[in-house]
C-alpha cells in the first residue's frame, strides 16, 4: 500500500505559493462519483514549541488556496483546496474552517404588505459583500431566511453576519492530550475538499423567466365576437435579458354562452410596430372545457421560441372557432398603461389598431424555459458555481428543458444535482467530476457492461486483469465487476478511498451518507 | 568495531564514542548487537557508553543537545561507523534519541565507570561516503564531472537525453536515491522551465537497449484523423515531425505506434510516463489519453485524459504499464498504442508530434518552474532528502527555483542504470539545447 505523495499548494486561481515547509504525511483520499476528488486528509507533526505570537496564526493564510497532490509518477492524483487547519498543541486545540467563512451575504424576508400585513411578499435584500475577503478567497455567498421583518432589519441582520464572518477566523478549544509522551509537539491536521463543494458557494439567483403583467386588471376585454373589435387580439412585450426560450403562456380568461370551440395563442414576431402573424414562431391551442370562470389558462409550446433581447414579440389571441355575438370569450385588461414593455392591439378587420390609446394590457405573462443542457453549463460559469472551474464538459445527451427562473433559494450546487439526478436523454443518471484541469466533465454513468475495474472480496479495487489500480486513474463513478465472479454483476463505485493501512478501497452507493 | 562516532553530516564537530581518538571522560562503547526494528524503516540503536573522570556533566548535555538538535531538523546528527580497520566508514543519520544512566549510576561509580545508554533511532541501512558516479554516453565514457546530453534523442551521435551509470559504478546492497545535478551552460538557449528526469534500469543490456524514442513520423494515422503529413523540420527530433489533423468533436484515436516485442519485453510490464514534444503550441482546449489495442483489436486499456497546456511543448501524458499485464517475461506480440485526442471546438484541430519519449515512471519527477532557472545555474535534485535547488554556477548562490513532484531518483545497485532527461524552456523545447549532467551517491549498506 505504499504510495510516495509530492503535494503542492497553490493559489485558486492558478500559480504555485511558496511551500510551507512541512512534511506532510497523507492519511486518507478519496473521490465521489458525484464532483470526483472529494477529500483529503494530510498530517503533519512539529517538534518545535510554537514561536510566541506566530503559529498557528501563520498557517492560516493557506486556507482556501489550491492542493494538488501527486503520485510517484509526478501524475496528479487529487486536487482541491485547503478546507480546514486544525493544530492540537497537548491539550488545547485550534481550528479554522473555511465552511464558517462568508463573505457575500443577502436575506430573504416578508416584506409586509399594507393591505393584508400577515401574508406579505418574498423579498430578498440587496446583496452586501466584503471585498478584500472577496480577493483572497473567491466569492462566498450566504442567504439568512429571516421571518418577516422591515426591510431595515433585514439589512441590518445581514450587516452583522458578514460582519461577523467575513474572514475565515480560528476557535479555540481544549482536547484530551494529544501525544502524551510529546506533549511539546504540535500535531496538525489539514482537511482539503475537492473544487465541487465550491459550486455551492454561490446561489442561483436567477430571475428572469417570468414577463407579463400579472396585478389584477379589472375591465373585461372580450375575444371572438365581431370581426371589427376583437376577432384577433395582440399584446406585445419585450425583454431587456436574453436570448431564452418562451415555453409557456398564461392568459386570464373566461368566456360567456358555453363556447364549444377554444383559444389559440400565437407567439409572432414583430413588423413595424404590428404583429407578424405570417410568420409565427409557434402556436398553441386550448379548448373551451379548459376556460370555467376567471382563471389563468396556460398555453404550452410545443417548441419553445428564442426570444432575443430588448426585441419586441405579440402574443396573439384568436378562438379557434367561429364569431359568435353570443358565446365568447373575455380577457381581463388594464388602460392604464399597466404593462410598460408593451401594448394591446386588436384587429379592426382591415388593420392592427391599438386599445385606448395605446395604454391598454391584458393580465398576460410568458414562462422562460431553458435547456437542461445549457443549464448545467450555465450553473458552472465563472459568474455562478464555477469560480474556480476552467469550464465545463458535458459528454451526455440531456434532452429536455428547466424553468429559466430560479426563486434564489439553492446553492448552485443543489440545482446541478437536481438537474444531474433527472438523468440522460436514456434515464441513466448523470455523474460529475471535477478533472484536474479543474473542468466540469459530466457523463452518463456507466451501463452495466461497462465495467473497467474488479472490486475484490476485501473491497480492494483492482484492474480487471487483477493488477494494482493507479490512483491517477478515476476510479469512483466507474462500474466495478465484484469479484471472483461474485452475485456475476457489476456495480457503480459510488465512492473510492485510500489509506496508507487499506490501499484503494471501494464504498457502493447504499452506504453512502447524502452529502451535506 | 574500529571507530564509532556522532558528527555533522560532513564529519565536523565530532564526538567519538569509541576508538583511538576519544577522550576523557569517554572509555569506549558497546553497541547493542540485535537492533530493534521500528515502523517507517527505522532501528533502535542502543550503544553503552562507559565514561570514566571529570567532564561526565558535559558530555550527557553534548550528546542531548545533538540529539535534540537532530530531531527538530535543526542540524542533523549523523552516527558513524568503521567496523574495522581498513573498511569504509559509514553513517547514519540520528533521526531521535536519548540518554539515560545505568541504574542511576550508582553499581557502576563502586568500580570507577559510569555506563551512558544512548537510544539512536536511525535508518536500516548504513551510508558510505558522498561520491560522484562515473557516467557514460555517446558524448563521454565514464565522465564524472558533467557529462553532456541534448534534449532529445535520434541517430545523429551524441544526440541522447539519458546518461548510463554501469552495474560496477552504482555501489551499496539496497537501491539508492541519488542527488542529479543538470548544470546549464551559459550557452543554454533560455530560462529552464519544467524539467523531467526518470530512472530505470535493465533497459541496456549485452543484446542492444530499449528504443524508449517514438518519433512522431514512425507513427501512422488512427481512425479518426483526418489529415496527414510529415514534413521535415530541422528544430525536430531527427528532422521530422508528424502532422495529424481531425474533426470530430468527440474523442478520435488521431495516431498511432506500433510497439515491438523487443521494446516490450525491456518493459517487463512496468509503469511508463510518456512525455510528449509537440512542435508547434496546441490549441487550447485538447485533451489526450492513452489506448492500447492488440493489433487484431481489442482495447486492452485506456488511460484517464489529460489537458494539453497550450504554452508548452512538452506535455507529460498519463502513465501506463507496458505490456498491460505480467506474463511471464517471454517474449510478446507487437502491441499498438493510439494517442486518442478530444476537441470540442469546431472545426479541424491539429497537433504536430515530434516525438515521444517512454520514460520509466517508478523514478520519475517533474520539476516545476517557480519562474525559471537562468543559464549559468545547477539544478540539483537531491533525492536523499527530496528536495530540489539551484545553484549559481559563479557565485555558489543557492536558492530554490522549482518544485518537486513524483519520487527520488533511485539507482539499483549493480544493475546497468539508465537516467533520462527532457526539458522545457522560456524558448519552447529545442531539441538541440545541451546541458551536462553529474550524479552524486551515498551508497547503503544494510549490515548490523
Amino acid at each position: 500500500m505504499s504510495e510516495q505523495f509530492s503535494i503542492l499548494f497553490e493559489r485558486a486561481s492558478g500559480g504555485w505559493l511558496p511551500q510551507p515547509g512541512l512534511d506532510l504525511r497523507v492519511e486518507k483520499l478519496s473521490w465521489c462519483a458525484e464532483g470526483g476528488p472529494l477529500q483529503a486528509d494530510l498530517t503533519a507533526e512539529i517538534a518545535d514549541r510554537p514561536p510566541r505570537g506566530g503559529f498557528p496564526a501563520g498557517l492560516s493564510t493557506l486556507a482556501g488556496c489550491g492542493v494538488r497532490i501527486f503520485n510517484a509518477a509526478a501524475e496528479p492524483v487529487w486536487w482541491g483546496y485547503l478546507a480546514r487547519i486544525e493544530a492540537q498543541y497537548g491539550a488545547l486545540a485550534w481550528n479554522l474552517d473555511m465552511r464558517r467563512m462568508t463573505n457575500r451575504v443577502a436575506v430573504q424576508y416578508w416584506q409586509r404588505q399594507a393591505h393584508l400585513e400577515w401574508q406579505g411578499e418574498k423579498t430578498f435584500s440587496p446583496w452586501a459583500e466584503d471585498a478584500r475577503s472577496i480577493r483572497l478567497y473567491g466569492v462566498k455567498e450566504r442567504v439568512l431566511f429571516l421571518n418577516s421583518l422591515v426591510e431595515e432589519q433585514a439589512e441590518a441582520a445581514r450587516d452583522a453576519w458578514l460582519a461577523a464572518s467575513s474572514l475565515p477566523t480560528g476557535r479555540t478549544t481544549t482536547l484530551p492530550v494529544s501525544s502524551p509522551g510529546r506533549p511539546e509537539q504540535i500535531r496538525l491536521r489539514l482537511v482539503c475538499r475537492g473544487w465541487w463543494e465550491t459550486i455551492g458557494w454561490r446561489y442561483a439567483h436567477l430571475f428572469d423567466g417570468y414577463e407579463g403583467y400579472i396585478r389584477p386588471a379589472y375591465t373585461s376585454q372580450t375575444l371572438g365576437r365581431y370581426n371589427t373589435s376583437d376577432s384577433l387580439l395582440a399584446q406585445s412585450f419585450q425583454t431587456s435579458y436574453g436570448p431564452w426560450q418562451c415555453g409557456e403562456v398564461l392568459v386570464r380568461l373566461y368566456q360567456t354562452g358555453g363556447c364549444s370551440d377554444g383559444v389559440t395563442v400565437t407567439l409572432c414576431p414583430d413588423a413595424s410596430g404590428n404583429p407578424n402573424t405570417a410568420a409565427p414562431l409557434s402556436s398553441q391551442s386550448v379548448s373551451a372545457s379548459l376556460i370555467r370562470g376567471l382563471h389563468w389558462v396556460r398555453f404550452i409550446l410545443p417548441s419553445p421560441p428564442v426570444i432575443q433581447p430588448n426585441t419586441p414579440y405579440w402574443v396573439v389571441l384568436q378562438r379557434s372557432g367561429a364569431l359568435s355575438a353570443s358565446q365568447f370569450y373575455h380577457l381581463m385588461r388594464d388602460d392604464n398603461n399597466a404593462y410598460p414593455g408593451g401594448l394591446l392591439r386588436f384587429w379592426n378587420g382591415s388593420s392592427w389598431a391599438a386599445q385606448s390609446g395605446g395604454t391598454a394590457d391584458i393580465n398576460f405573462y410568458l414562462v422562460g424555459y431553458k435547456l437542461r443542457s445549457e443549464r448545467i453549463l450555465e450553473l458552472s460559469n465563472t459568474n455562478l458555481g464555477g469560480q474556480f472551474l476552467s469550464t465545463a464538459r458535458l459528454q451526455a445527451t440531456v434532452p429536455g428543458y428547466t424553468l429559466l427562473w430560479r426563486d434564489g433559494t439553492l446553492t448552485c450546487l443543489e440545482e446541478l444535482r437536481e438537474l444531474l439526478q433527472a438523468g440522460d436523454s436514456s434515464g441513466r443518471r448523470l455523474l460529475a467530476e471535477i478533472c484536474a484541469d479543474r473542468s466540469l466533465l459530466i457523463r452518463s454513468e456507466p451501463g452495466e457492461e461497462q465495467a473497467e475495474y474488479a472490486i475484490t472480496a476485501d473491497g480492494a479495487i483492482r484492474a480487471l486483469s487483477g493488477a494494482e489500480v493507479s490512483l491517477a486513474w478515476p476510479s469512483a463513478g466507474r462500474r466495478a465487476l465484484l469479484a471472483p465472479g461474485w452475485l456475476d454483476q457489476s456495480v457503480l463505485i459510488w465512492k473510492a478511498e485510500w489509506t496508507p493501512q487499506n490501499g484503494l478501497r471501494a464504498v457502493l452507493e447504499d452506504k453512502v451518507p447524502r452529502m451535506s | 568495531m574500529e571507530r564509532l562516532y556522532l558528527a555533522d553530516q560532513d564529519g565536523a564537530n565530532a564526538l567519538h564514542l569509541h576508538g583511538s581518538s576519544v577522550s576523557p571522560p569517554v572509555v569506549g562503547a558497546r553497541r547493542k548487537e540485535r537492533l530493534e526494528a521500528l515502523p517507517g524503516g527505522l532501528v533502535e540503536e542502543v550503544i553503552d557508553l562507559a565514561l570514566r573522570g571529570s567532564g561526565i556533566q558535559t558530555l550527557v548535555q553534548s550528546l542531548g543537545e545533538k540529539i535534540s538538535l537532530s530531531q527538530a531538523r535543526i542540524n542533523d546528527a549523523y552516527l558513524f561507523l568503521q567496523s574495522a580497520a581498513g573498511m569504509t566508514t559509514l553513517s547514519a543519520r540520528v533521526v531521535a534519541g536519548k540518554v539515560e544512566l545505568l541504574d542511576g549510576g550508582l553499581n557502576d561509580r563502586k568500580r570507577s565507570v559510569q555506563i551512558l545508554r544512548l537510544y539512536l533511532t536511525r535508518a536500516d541501512y548504513w551510508e558510505e561516503n558522498l561520491r560522484a558516479l562515473d557516467l557514460s554516453n555517446q558524448n563521454g565514457t565514464e565522465i564524472w564531472n558533467g557529462l553532456a546530453i541534448r534534449n532529445h534523442c535520434d541517430g545523429t551521435s551524441g544526440h541522447q537525453n539519458f546518461v548510463d551509470a554501469g552495474p560496477a559504478e552504482v555501489t551499496g546492497t539496497l537501491p539508492c536515491p541519488v542527488q542529479v545535478r543538470l548544470i546549464l551552460p551559459q550557452e543554454f538557449p533560455a530560462a529552464l522551465l519544467d524539467c523531467y528526469i526518470a530512472a530505470g534500469f535493465d533497459l541496456k543490456d549485452t543484446g542492444g537497449a530499449f528504443e524508449h524514442v517514438l518519433e512522431g513520423e514512425a507513427g501512422t494515422a488512427g481512425s479518426g484523423c483526418t489529415g496527414s503529413s510529415q514534413p521535415a523540420d530541422s528544430s525536430c527530433s531527427a528532422g521530422r515531425l508528424a502532422l495529424a489533423e481531425w474533426t470530430s468533436q468527440s474523442e478520435v484515436s488521431l495516431w498511432k505506434w506500433l510497439l515491438s516485442p523487443s521494446q516490450l519485453q525491456y518493459m517487463r510490464a512496468c509503469l511508463f510516463r510518456p512525455l510528449l514534444r509537440l512542435a508547434a503550441l496546441p490549441a487550447a482546449g485538447i485533451y489526450l489519453r492513452w489506448s492500447v489495442v492488440n493489433p487484431g483489436g481489442g482495447e486492452l486499456l485506456r488511460t484517464a485524459q489529460t489537458l494539453l497546456a497550450p504554452d508548452r511543448y512538452l506535455a507529460p501524458l498519463p502513465a501506463l504499464r507496458l505490456p498491460p499485464d505480467e506474463m511471464g517475461g517471454g517474449a510478446y506480440q507487437p502491441l499498438e498504442l493510439h494517442i486518442l485526442a478530444e476537441c470540442t471546438a469546431a472545426g479541424t484541430k491539429s497537433l504536430s508530434i515530434d516525438f515521444v519519449h517512454l520514460l520509466p515512471a517508478s523514478s520519475f519527477q517533474h520539476l516545476r518552474p517557480l519562474g525559471g532557472l537562468a543559464p549559468g545555474h545547477t539544478l540539483i535534485s537531491d533525492g536523499r532528502v527530496n528536495r530540489v535547488y539551484a545553484v549559481q554556477s559563479s557565485s555558489g548562490s543557492q536558492h530554490v527555483s522549482h518544485l518537486l513532484t513524483g519520487s527520488p531518483i533511485t539507482l539499483q545497485p549493480g544493475r546497468e542504470n539508465r537516467i533520462y532527461f527532457l526539458f522545457e524552456t522560456a524558448a519552447g523545447a529545442p531539441v538541440d539545447a545541451l546541458a551536462q549532467v553529474m550524479i552524486y551517491q551515498k551508497a547503503r549498506v544494510q549490515q548490523p
